[in-house]
């Protein structure tokens, strides 16, 4: 996991009075996620610190792989990781991803023709899910 | 909301998930401003926020470009899927694969 990144990417907004105001965006889709209040301190460096904190962490999950801070959308929740890093997967499907057999029970964990596992959680490859 | 037939654990699920703010619907109804971030509803064609001009598409197709997807339903799917899990379709090589196969 990229453990430098500390915040979501974002925009400072330095009022008249001095006073920083931030904006949080998701590190995939840019959407915009959190604007914090006015907050007062020596530096930016400082001003970032207590906005992430207080406001700014609250709006985010984190990648549990890559670390990147995104939005509710762009966080599978059923993976723990961020949809580059793990795409949504149905938690039902149809047919089995590695032998294509139709599934007969719907909420099955294991294929019951092959046993390939059905929940891949991630894009690497994984045991139980290879060929 | 979309409306789900909630007698099935899969529409239950998707429920939950359009609660929580993820899955294939809350993409599908998200636009994203290019100008501010804000998140706008599919059918806007201006930010509610600043005004700006929206993009024809959608999280969702943002998501789905990031990703390989089904040539037959247009799912997403894993790297390791070689049939498409939701329709069944069997799915074209990944790029890793094919160097592989040609090895």
């Amino acid at each position: 996991m990229a453990q430098t990144k500390r915040t979501a990417a974002y925009r400072c907004v330095t009022e008249p009075g001095g006073e920083r105001i931030f904006r949080f965006y998701c590190d995939i889709s840019g959407e915009l996620r959190c604007v914090t209040r006015p907050v007062r301190a020596e530096t930016e460096e400082e001003a970032l610190t207590i906005a992430w904190e207080t406001e700014g962490k609250l709006a985010f999950d984190r990648c549990r792989k890559c670390g990147r801070y995104v939005s509710s959308a762009m966080f599978n929740i059923n993976a723990g990781q961020c949809m580059d890093c793990a795409p949504w997967e149905d938690e039902y499907p149809t047919f089995c991803h590695r032998c294509g057999v139709k599934l007969k029970e719907p909420d099955a964990s294991f294929c019951s023709n092959c046993g390939a596992r059905l929940q891949v959680g991630g894009t690497e490859r994984k045991e139980g899910a290879e060929k | 909301m979309t409306e789900y037939d909630l007698r099935t654990k899969k529409a239950l699920r998707r429920v939950a998930l359009l609660e929580y703010g993820f899955g294939p619907e809350t993409l599908q109804g998200r636009k994203i401003c290019p100008a501010c971030g804000r998140a706008n509803r599919a059918h806007d064609t201006r930010c509610t926020d600043c005004g700006a001009a929206l993009p024809e598409t959608t999280l969702y197709d943002f998501y789905r470009s990031r990703h390989r997807c089904c040539p037959g339903c247009g799912v997403a799917v894993t790297d390791v899927a070689v049939y498409c899990p939701e329709c069944g379709t069997r799915l074209p090589r990944t790029r890793g694969e094919k160097r592989e196969a040609a090895v």
